[in-house]
């Protein structure tokens, strides 16, 4: 969807236009996995950059049934003009109906290599409740804020922010492989790896912050990753607020919070 | 020609909300995910695994498997090309031991975790090739677990690997001890940072293993032809890396194996790696037939790559103005089963959001009797920031400074020389800060007992490098686009 939409955006045609897809092997040159946030930004990249080399074809075959130099022609949402006489106009789909009269169809492939090391940030706000008798935290707000340079389907990049969010709450609060003396894991069922549900997260709210990458023709920065990384270490924060205790061992689960509390007590005593 | 849009362009299609194209046909059960994929004379794999987190093979008997009626193949690692330490590059990818795919995809000589596949089955249906898998016989010696990072690093600890080439995920790691390689990052004069500093803090801090917990399993289909032509259909976030991977693993040209990606059921770094498509491609081989091999849910724990868990130990020194002056960090993280886990990533994302002149990183790539450690989101930063935030979290409780003011005080800016050695491209960290500051969420007094608020901070880079686009024009005016790297949000 996210490619679609830069391909639209940048030819200048309906997204119903646009048919998308994930090639194989042969049907496509070499890319790099989804990793590292990179592919909304970077292939979106080269998205719009084998769209320019697209319009920039087609823009000479308008020049070849005008009779004009290509450089005369322009191109603007989707319609190519003569810049010499802009009266004379056609837009994107019809003089797509006259490629095979002018030279042939035209398909343009291009393996791009954008630049890496481009920084996205994120800050999470959290407010939990201790119970000081079983040690249990239930997360009761929660907010993301986050840089995603330019948000290409904001929903999308909303469910980035919350599900990365979720799932740090989850490995912050519950998760964890559990082996015994002789190296067994014990727990390898979704039963006893215990991941969060929606009885244990609260609606996340989010915030989203547009500062643009210069490495991007849009502004994309990658945004999957980022909110992953905060939960652990703010709800830590909001435990010590909550109840005055430090814990070091993640998962937070209730037995440490538990062991904490009872260790600051007994100091106390 | 236009020019390229500038990112104060008004956009007409970014920033708006279309309805996702994929939902109702997912909903209604008509997209094709891997385990979608039939033929009529598919046959079925199945995985042995070791009991036993470390342990030798003695020896494998198949010949009861072999004889079970339906069965059609038996694979060991005696079926696969012998690899050794072969390195293979992939730019920011990172260095790959395609020795050590092969062995995690199928273990030669010893069994390095509990779940580890020794032996594999292709039968007529899942049922025979399960009973089939219980009839072969392995006889190990048993070796002495090493279960976590301390223990694996403290003196005469049991060696894992009797040789190993250090982990190397983007930025290489150095031998250093028998089970742990190390990589050093960092910039300034740390002791001269710890004089100037007023507050010294030192804390230690641990995580546990954790999985990325992806809905759909691992599930590939692999046909071997007659001219050695391999085509696999799975889920996967590279299905080029896999065809690479693969095509080594099984020994033969990258260009006889054609990967075909399908829907994906969640990955968050978990299916950037092969696990069973060389293991259905071997059986495949061996029995002439297209073979599926899916996973339960136990083998994708026991199995498939988790993310590291992790010893943290650090040492901050702040001046009373608020500061940050020094920073000493020994960050040591799992690798599992085989060097190469998230360290590097790990520690640049420990502090590099914070500008602090006197910094040094000690990381640690960890071998130990688990799987192999594999990127999970983030890979490797929430369990540095999970120490790193509460330590700056403590700092500013120190300082009696608000947490906000205390990180504005500190945060990394556009052009700040980072301990990676480049300048940081342009951020705006005081503004994600400033709306923190703002929000209402942040100025809501809290009012409950045992209520409490936190905060906390990431900056994480993103990757570009090699990406393929096809763009198609046809002469309704429809246009074809096709993307080399799947959309894990489920369309492109």
């Amino acid at each position: 969807m996210t490619f679609a939409m830069q391909a639209a955006e940048a030819l200048g045609i309906d997204l119903s236009r646009v048919s998308a897809a994930v090639g194989d092997t042969e049907a496509v040159g070499f890319s790099l996995p989804t990793v590292g946030s990179r592919t909304t930004y970077a292939t979106g990249a080269v998205v719009h950059q084998v769209a320019q080399e697209v319009l920039k074809q087609m823009a000479a075959r308008a020049a070849l049934l005008w009779e004009i130099d290509a450089e005369a022609v322009s191109v603007d949402g989707g319609t190519f003009t003569n810049a010499s006489d802009p009266k004379q106009t056609i837009p994107f789909g019809e003089l797509a109906e006259k490629l095979f009269e002018t030279g042939g169809p035209i398909s343009v492939h291009i393996t791009g290599s954008p630049e890496s090391f481009v920084p996205g940030i994120a800050a999470h706000l959290v407010d939990v409740e201790v119970d000081p008798e079983t040690g249990k935290v239930d997360v009761l707000r929660y907010t993301v804020f986050q840089d995603v340079g330019k948000a290409v389907h904001p929903a999308y990049v909303e469910g980035q922010m919350q599900g990365a969010a979720a799932q740090g709450i989850g490995m912050a609060l519950n998760e964890g492989y559990f082996y015994d003396d002789e190296g067994h894991l014990k727990n390898a069922s979704l039963l006893d790896y215990r991941m969060p549900t929606t009885l244990d997260i609260p609606m996340i709210e989010t915030v989203i912050l547009e500062s643009p990458n210069p490495a991007h023709p849009y502004g994309v920065r990658g945004c999957g990753e980022h909110s992953i990384s905060p939960p652990p270490g703010a709800i830590a924060n909001a435990i010590h607020d909550a109840v005055g205790v430090r814990v070091n061992c993640m998962p937070m689960a209730p037995h440490r919070v538990r062991a904490a509390i009872k260790a600051k007590q007994d100091s106390a005593a | 020609m236009s020019k390229p849009e500038q990112s104060d362009t008004t956009f007409r299609i970014l920033g708006t909300r279309p309805i996702r194209p994929d939902g109702l046909d997912k909903v209604l059960g008509r997209a094709v995910f891997s385990d979608d994929v039939h033929f009529p004379n598919m046959l079925h794999g199945k995985i042995l695994r070791s009991p036993h987190a470390h342990a030798r093979i003695q020896s494998i008997d198949t010949s009861a498997a072999s004889a079970l009626p339906g069965v059609r193949a038996v694979a060991t690692a005696a079926d696969f090309p012998v690899i050794g330490q072969k390195i293979v590059s992939q730019g920011l990818a990172g260095l790959i031991n395609i020795g050590d795919i092969s062995d995690n995809c199928m273990a030669r000589d010893k069994a390095f975790y509990d779940g580890h596949a020794v032996a594999a089955v292709a039968a007529d249906n899942p049922h025979i090739a399960e009973e089939a898998v219980k009839l072969i016989e392995v006889a190990y010696e048993l070796l002495p677990p090493v279960m976590d990072v301390r223990s694996a690093m403290a003196e005469g600890a049991t060696v894992i690997h009797e040789n190993f080439f250090p982990g190397a995920f983007i930025m290489p790691t150095e031998d250093f001890l028998p089970n742990a390689s190390r990589l050093q990052l960092g910039t300034g004069d740390l002791e001269q940072g710890f004089a100037d500093a007023d507050i010294i803090l030192e804390r230690e801090f641990t995580t546990e293993t954790i999985h990325q917990g992806y809905i759909e399993s691992h599930i590939s289909t692999v046909n071997w032809d007659a001219n050695d032509h391999v085509t696999v259909w799975t889920a996967t976030q590279g299905q080029f890396a896999l065809r690479d991977h693969l095509a080594e693993v099984i020994g033969v040209p990258i260009a006889n194996v054609k990967v075909i990606p399908l829907e994906i059921g969640g990955a968050f770094g978990g299916k950037e790696r092969i696990y069973i498509d060389p293991v259905a491609a071997v059986l495949s081989r061996k029995s002439n037939r297209p073979v599926k091999i899916a996973l339960r849910r136990d083998e994708v724990f026991r199995a498939t790559g988790p993310s590291s868990g992790t010893y943290v130990k650090l040492k901050f020194g702040v001046r009373n103005d608020g500061t940050l002056v020094a920073a000493d960090l020994h960050l040591a993280y799992e690798a599992g089963a085989y060097a190469g886990g998230p360290i590097f990533m790990g520690a640049m994302a420990s502090t590099t959001r914070y500008n602090i002149p006197n910094i040094a990183v000690n990381g640690f790539d960890v071998i130990v009797n688990k799987p192999t450690m594999r990127p999970y989101r983030a890979p490797g930063a929430p369990q540095a920031l999970f120490a790193v935030e509460q330590m700056i979290d403590e700092l500013a409780v120190e300082l009696k400074m608000d947490p906000v003011d205390f990180r504005l005080k500190n945060l990394t800016k556009t052009g700040d020389r980072l301990m990676l050695g480049f300048p940081c491209a342009p951020i705006d960290t005081v503004n994600l800060m400033e709306t923190v500051k703002a929000h209402p969420h942040y100025t809501t007094p809290m009012t409950g007992a045992n209520q409490g608020r936190g905060l906390a901070y990431g900056l994480w880079f993103n990757i570009g490098e090699a990406s393929s686009v096809r763009i198609a024009v046809n002469p309704d005016g429809s246009v074809q686009l096709v993307t080399g790297s799947p959309d894990l949000s489920g369309t492109p």
